[in-house]
């Protein structure tokens, strides 16, 4: 027998062939792999601290240091010297930079290499050549090791770690071929072995012996699927409470249900009542009973999904669990909405199905539906059509038991969740509201390839539903599933695609697993269908939104097996070490006392979004409606936030605020009726450079909805300036009428609403561009005081102008024209909240920058008040001027000086500033006391807080004493933020002491 | 060929849906009597006064030459006495007789009533015709494309129902071309577009075709030949944009743009009064009428193909023929109101398909099909003749009242500048033309 016949004996042709398409999508996969290929070079240090701190990397490409080229690493405590690996990408590496970012922990370095992932090393790093940056100081050399020590209070320490020539990393041909030939020979064997050997001389090869052997032993197929799939995307051991946006409201939900809060009276959320199941940080107290979910809720919900997939051929089966697998690594949501889909599918339509696994089915979906709402629309949905179906049947009994089903389904789970049922109805509609503003608010938009793939992906999807429709004989079962598919396919292409940043991938997986999913329960017999190219297209779509996802998918997938395996085995080990995170995390988020104290165990609200803060220090946290400011984006949840604080038995006694917001939004329009209407009823009573802490005051005004009258309407074109009335006497409310085209309301409907921009000038000159929302515009927020940071936030509390706008323009963003009519401008007077100037110079005796009050002010901007270097500055952008009436009675002057250190800090470039201390005559004449000029990025001593101290004279006819910032030699005020603090004018006997 | 084109019963329900075309004028009499002299007429009239009429009808304009339109709207304007409104009605009549003809093609062509009437009210009475037919000498088009319906009618009775090749039918065939063909520029196109309808293979192949064929290959022949004649005469004579055509890249970039602006918006952008404007917009609209051909053409019979791909040769041809002569107006021109009678002409057969074919499950009941198909028309029709008020109160303003008003009225009307539409044209010779043919 020839080698050829006995190859052709043993071997399937097509499946050899199969193989090599396999073996080449593996090549390709792995090649496209973007974080092999910023991960293939890696700066190996050697790094130990006395406690857990986090460092960031960074390097120079020839443009200075940027976040971009730059990454973080949390070191753990260690005694011992731990190499620590950071990826460096591809480019010309000029220089090297290492951040201990906290300022108070020494850090001890022992040298480093720039090496490649297959160890070849490419430089050496001696310890010994690190040099001072900023904020360091000392670096104690010991044996093969240094030391860096922080200067006290640093702001921001580095180092420079040198290379003794710039690097050249290229990822080459010869690394693309060693990525993917290993990823082709494996993934070609495994093929090869499944899918074009026979066995024994049978006809049948290995694949078809394990779909026999899958029909032999369906229990056994289903149980050992579902415990593959439980342990590598369902079970996920819960992280500790920590800070952020999305911790914040992972925490908020868990508190949520320890307090009992009903939804839809005390909380409006797109997260439902079992939300806190499937979110990743927790409250400890939760614990216990999440790790009893996730060991068998979700075991639970592995085995729904393998019964759902039911009598789908055995390979899609695999092929499905393998893509759901990949995408729990990245986002939880995919596999979910697929679950609710499949049953919708493949159980509540399908006539032939048991009542057992059709209540079993009910059961599960809502469920889910009470975890999200999205879910719930889909379950919903799915279940009216599914009644519908069975109503053209005319299998009435059938459509009964499935709507009993669903609603006694839907009520079990809603008790359960501790929540009373006559809140159903405001809690569909809060969600609905929540829902139909979304968009406005939150819609991001995808890249145009990534936008491109997934129409790609869609329209043979579209086309298999249509044919089906026009086709089909069984119009009684086909129609009702092409229509539900579609309108499940609309629903995970509005979550997402309408934020379309990470979301855009619960799309793609959600599609890739339901195109394989489909032909067969269509009832389509053969093989292999066109639709199974979607999820190629939809791999590709993830790889064009980022390219290195693909890469963590499966890395993800495999690391979680791992943890899930060390965890559940050892899991009071685990328990312990989650602990100590937790109290890490709470250490971290300790706010200071003098809060804590006056805070007590009064209840307190947060604004904006950073709940953890409050959970994490124990407060009695009392939530408004929308407790995250953000999301109070409709008329309807301003106003019911707005109510909400108004009503003596709901407003928390204090607030504490952080102006921040996401997106860029403009600063006042996150929860702006509540924000406008705060001075009228708290007042600050602490604060720091991040925080406002306010108390309710006694005596409250009525409850209203913010007065407003009218004094200005315009139509307005896009780009065009519009001045801001200047009255400051009145705070100004702007509000704005925006019509969509029928192109952008085609656009919101089925993708996403267009967006907006508002760039504002203040008086100054400066420019801010903020993204503008238009739900919100439409009800209106504050436009003047203008408040675009802290301090102008706690002016506005007192009553205070602290900046004002001159004036302002709105624009669609880039693209977005074609889909918005012009805007018509309305300013009205907010006359419920009269206001006053502030007197800049009164601040500065306030703030305690300095014990004498000063009578002029000049710079090119106004003063700012800021915390730099751990103290209170004052700005004064040079060229300026700060002037005090001559202090008779003093003898020396003490003050703190410098430039921000976001002055020097690529890439912002200044090229100095002298600062000069004079004294002047009633003549007009002029004595210089002091100067000294500062070259931070020359000289690292000119960096961070300065001090000076020097005798004034006490003869002479002096009237004035003038603190002066001047440009430098070069006139060159650029980057010039110059500042003082602690300006002290001091009597003869302090000044010898 | 004594045979009806269509059932003598037909003929009556088309009358009476062409003239219920002329609702809108018979609705807003008074704004249309309001309307004025304006624009290019200004310079026609004081043409004929300096060169005389006849010179003038065989004279060039632009790159038009259009003897057929002048003898039309120059003898209408001599005839009516310097009366605007006597012109408007020659317009309107030869607006409702287009109507007609267009209905009685669609007839011919074996559409189904639904999509016949339909299909007529929406080129009768939709408000985007307003420059169309709120301006005479826009005549220019609705003449053109009286005579390409009839052309098309005609040739297609005659070669395809009886199919003679009698010198008597070559005679009207070229008259009815030429007539077309010389009313306006585009109708270099009429004759083109039935050679191709002449030509179009909807009877198959056999082995004996050149029989078959060959009176038809001598009918497209005929077709060509006053297509030919304008071609070349413009090609020697005329001035115009088509000089430019192996110009810079540019130019030729932008008349392409140009093209696909109008070939993609007309007519369904006005039609629809969309508000957006800009390239998304032109594509949505390519799209939406990509799908209506593309999907109208799948569904539609042989016979209705046959003139269906003479309307797309025409609209496509029109959109070329506007690109070069227009594109220096800039895009926005390209869904002027004076380019939608055209564009409805050619889109909407295929929109009659589409409607014929959600009206199939009339078609076992003969009679409740012209019922409901004439009382979906009627309606539709009066809806969108009522429409027109608002758009003529704003027209017959700056079309009519104001500078006649100017003109005629102001004791002292600025020296330049007043003759609305042409301001090149001083007020002093308007006085002429105004004095000469007593113009009111």
């Amino acid at each position: 027998m020839s080698a050829v016949a006995l190859l052709l004996k043993h071997i399937a042709p097509r499946g050899l062939l199969a193989a090599l398409v396999v073996g080449l999508a593996a090549f390709v996969a792995a090649v496209m792999d973007g974080e092999a290929r910023r991960s293939f070079y890696q700066l190996e240090l050697q790094l130990a601290a006395p406690t857990a701190i986090d460092v960031q990397v960074f390097w120079d490409q020839g443009r200075g240091f940027s976040e971009t080229n730059s990454v973080h690493r949390t070191l753990t405590a260690a005694p011992e010297l731990v190499p620590q690996r950071f990826p460096l990408g591809t480019g010309r590496i000029q220089h090297l930079r290492l951040d201990p970012t906290r300022r108070d922990t020494a850090v001890r370095y022992g040298g480093g290499r720039i090496i490649t992932s297959m160890g070849r090393v490419l430089a050496e790093l001696p310890p010994g050549n690190i040099r001072p940056g900023n904020d360091i100081a000392d670096l104690e050399a010991e044996s093969r090791q240094v030391t860096i020590i922080p200067t006290r209070g640093a702001h921001d320490p580095w180092v420079h770690v040198p290379l003794e020539q710039p690097l050249e990393l290229r990822y080459g041909l010869r690394e693309w071929v060693a990525a993917g030939g290993a990823a082709f020979v494996i993934a070609f064997v495994v093929a090869v072995v499944l899918g074009a050997i026979r066995l024994g001389g049978s006809r049948r090869v290995i694949l078809g012996h394990l779909q026999h052997l899958a029909d032999a032993w369906p229990r056994t197929t289903l149980g050992l699927g579902a415990i593959l799939f439980w342990l590598a995307a369902a079970v996920s051991w819960p992280g500790p409470a920590a800070m952020g946006l999305d911790a914040s409201w992972h925490q908020a939900l868990s508190y949520f249900r320890e307090q009992g809060l009903q939804f839809g009276r005390d909380i409006a959320f797109p997260a439902g009542p079992w939300g806190h199941l499937f979110v990743y940080h927790l409250l400890e107290q939760h614990l216990v009973g999440r790790l009893w979910f996730e060991f068998l809720g979700k075991a639970a919900l592995s085995l729904m999904l393998l019964v759902a997939l039911g009598h789908l051929p055995l390979w899609r089966r695999a092929v499905i669990i393998f893509l759901l697998i990949g995408s729990a690594a990245l986002i939880l949501d995919a596999w979910i909405m697929f679950l609710v889909s499949l049953i919708v599918l493949n159980v509540l339509l399908r006539p032939d199905v048991s009542r057992t696994l059709l209540g079993a089915g009910l059961v599960t979906i809502t469920f889910l539906g009470l975890v999200k709402f999205s879910f719930l629309v889909m379950a919903g949905a799915g279940t009216a059509v599914a009644v519908g179906a069975a109503l053209w049947r005319d299998d009435r009994r059938r459509a009964a038991w499935i709507a009993a089903g669903f609603v006694a389904s839907f009520l079990f789970w809603w008790m359960a969740a501790g929540q009373n049922p006559i809140r159903i109805p405001r809690y569909l509609r809060l969600s609905l509201e929540l829902s139909a503003g979304y968009g406005w608010a939150m819609a991001l938009t995808p890249s145009r390839s990534v936008f491109g793939v997934a129409l790609a992906a869609l329209a043979p999807i579209g086309w298999f539903l249509w044919h089906h429709l026009r086709t089909t004989a069984a119009r009684a079962i086909i129609w009702p599933m092409a229509a539900t598919t579609a309108g499940l396919v609309f629903v995970v292409w509005k979550a997402g695609f309408t934020r379309a940043d990470g979301h855009v991938m619960i799309f793609f997986f959600y599609l890739a697993a339901l195109a394989l999913a489909l032909p067969p329960l269509f009832g389509y017999r053969r093989a292999f269908h066109f639709l199974d190219l979607v999820p190629l297209a939809c791999l590709i779509g993830v790889w064009c939104f980022d390219d290195r996802m693909t890469g963590y998918a499966s890395r993800g997938a495999w690391y979680r097996v791992q943890n899930s395996i060390s965890q559940w085995m050892q899991p009071g080990q685990a328990v312990a070490q989650w602990k100590q995170t937790a109290e890490a995390e709470r250490r971290r988020a300790r706010l200071p006392h003098e809060l804590r104290d006056r805070i007590g165990s009064a209840s307190v609200d947060y604004i904006n979004y950073e709940q953890s803060l409050l959970l994490l220090n124990e407060f009695n946290y009392r939530p408004r409606l929308v407790f995250q400011s953000y999301s109070a984006y409709t008329p309807e949840l301003m106003e019911r936030n707005l109510g909400w604080l108004q009503r003596s038995d709901r407003g928390a006694q204090f607030i504490l605020y952080d102006h921040t917001t996401i997106d860029r939004r403009f600063p006042t329009q996150d929860d702006a009726l509540l924000l406008a209407d705060l001075p009228r009823r708290y007042r600050t009573v602490w604060h720091n450079e991040h925080l406002l802490l306010l108390e309710r005051q006694a005596e409250q005004p009525a409850a209203d909805l913010l007065p407003r009258k009218l004094h200005q309407r315009v139509g307005a074109a896009f780009g065009e300036e519009i001045p801001v009335p200047m009255m400051p006497e009145l705070a100004q409310w702007l509000s704005l009428e925006l019509r969509l085209t029928r192109l952008g309301q085609l656009r919101s409907l089925l993708f996403a609403p267009p967006s907006l921009r508002i760039i504002a000038t203040d008086l100054e000159g400066r420019s801010f561009d903020h993204r503008l929302i238009p739900s919100i515009a439409r009800q209106g927020f504050v436009i003047q005081p203008f408040l675009q940071n802290l301090s102008d936030v706690r002016a506005f509390m007192e009553g205070k102008v602290a900046s004002q706008l001159r004036s302002f323009r709105i624009e669609p963003a880039p693209e977005h024209e074609e889909f918005w009519h012009p805007p018509i401008v309305q300013f009205h007077h907010l006359p419920t909240l009269p206001l006053q100037e502030q007197n800049w110079l009164e601040v500065l005796t306030a703030s305690g920058i300095t014990n004498l009050s000063a009578d002029a002010y000049e710079a090119p901007f106004r003063p700012e008040i800021l915390q730099e270097a751990g103290r209170t500055v004052v700005q004064v952008h040079s060229p300026g001027r700060l002037r005090f009436p001559w202090p008779t009675g003093a003898s020396q002057l003490t003050a703190t000086y410098g430039l921000r250190a976001a002055a020097y800090a690529p890439p912002s470039a200044t090229d100095g500033v002298d600062f000069v201390v004079v004294a002047s005559t009633v003549d007009g004449d002029q004595v210089e006391l002091y100067r000294r000029p500062l070259r931070p990025l020359d000289r690292a001593g000119d960096r961070g807080p300065q001090v000076l101290a020097i005798q004034l004279p006490e003869d002479g006819n002096y009237n004035a004493l003038e603190l002066v910032t001047d440009p430098g030699p070069a006139g060159n005020a650029d980057w010039d933020w110059s500042y003082w603090a602690d300006i002290r004018l001091l009597p003869p006997e302090a000044g010898q002491k | 060929m004594n045979r009806p084109i269509v059932p003598r019963a037909d003929y009556r329900l088309l009358g009476c849906f062409a003239l219920l075309s002329l609702c809108p004028l018979l609705f807003n009499w008074r704004l249309f009597q309001d309307l004025y002299w304006f624009g290019d007429e200004w310079d026609q009239l004081e043409q004929i006064l300096d060169h005389g009429f006849w010179s003038w009808v065989f004279s060039f304009f632009g790159e038009n030459f259009a003897p057929m339109l002048k003898l039309t709207w120059g003898g209408g304007a001599l005839l009516s006495g310097g009366h605007y409104i006597g012109l408007v009605i020659i317009l309107w009549i030869a607006h409702a007789i287009t109507v007609f003809l267009f209905g009685l093609l669609l007839r011919q062509n074996g559409f189904r009533w639904p999509g016949t009437l339909l299909a007529m009210v929406l080129l009768g009475l939709p408000h985007s015709n307003l420059e169309t037919l709120g301006w005479t000498i826009q005549l220019i088009t609705v003449q053109g494309t009286l005579f390409l319906l009839a052309a098309a009618i005609y040739h297609g009775h005659v070669h395809f129902e009886s199919a003679p090749t009698h010198r008597r039918h070559v005679a009207w065939l070229l008259t009815l071309i030429s007539a077309g063909t010389f009313s306006y520029v585009r109708g270099v196109l009429n004759g083109a577009a039935l050679a191709l309808m002449s030509l179009w293979p909807d009877a198959g192949w056999s082995s004996k075709w050149w029989p078959q064929w060959r009176p038809r290959v001598i009918a497209a022949g005929w077709c060509f030949i006053p297509a030919v004649v304008l071609t070349l005469l413009i090609l020697i004579f005329a001035q115009g944009n088509h000089q430019k055509i192996d110009g810079p890249a540019d130019a030729l970039s932008r008349m392409l743009e140009y093209a696909f602006w109008y070939f993609s918006l007309n007519p369904f952008f006005r039609l629809l009064e969309w508000d957006s404007w800009g390239w998304r917009t032109t594509w949505l609209f390519f799209v939406l009428k990509a799908i209506v051909l593309v999907w109208a053409w799948r569904l539609a019979a042989p016979r209705q193909r046959r003139i269906l791909i003479v309307l797309i040769a025409f609209d496509l041809g029109t959109a070329l023929l506007l690109g070069i002569g227009r594109y220096h107006t800039g895009l926005p021109s390209a869904n002027s109101s004076r380019y939608q009678y055209t564009a409805l002409v050619c889109t909407l057969p295929f929109v009659a398909v589409l409607l014929d074919r959600l009206f199939v499950f009339l078609t076992r009941w003969r009679r409740a099909e012209v019922v409901v198909a004439a009382v979906l028309a009627l309606t539709t029709g009066l809806a969108l003749a009522l429409q027109w008020r608002a758009h003529m109160e704003i027209w017959s303003g700056w079309r009519g009242r104001e500078p006649r008003h100017l003109l005629t009225e102001h004791p002292s009307p600025p020296a330049e500048g007043a003759v609305p539409g042409i301001p090149l044209m001083t007020t002093e010779r308007a006085k002429r033309v105004i004095e000469h043919y007593d113009l009111q």
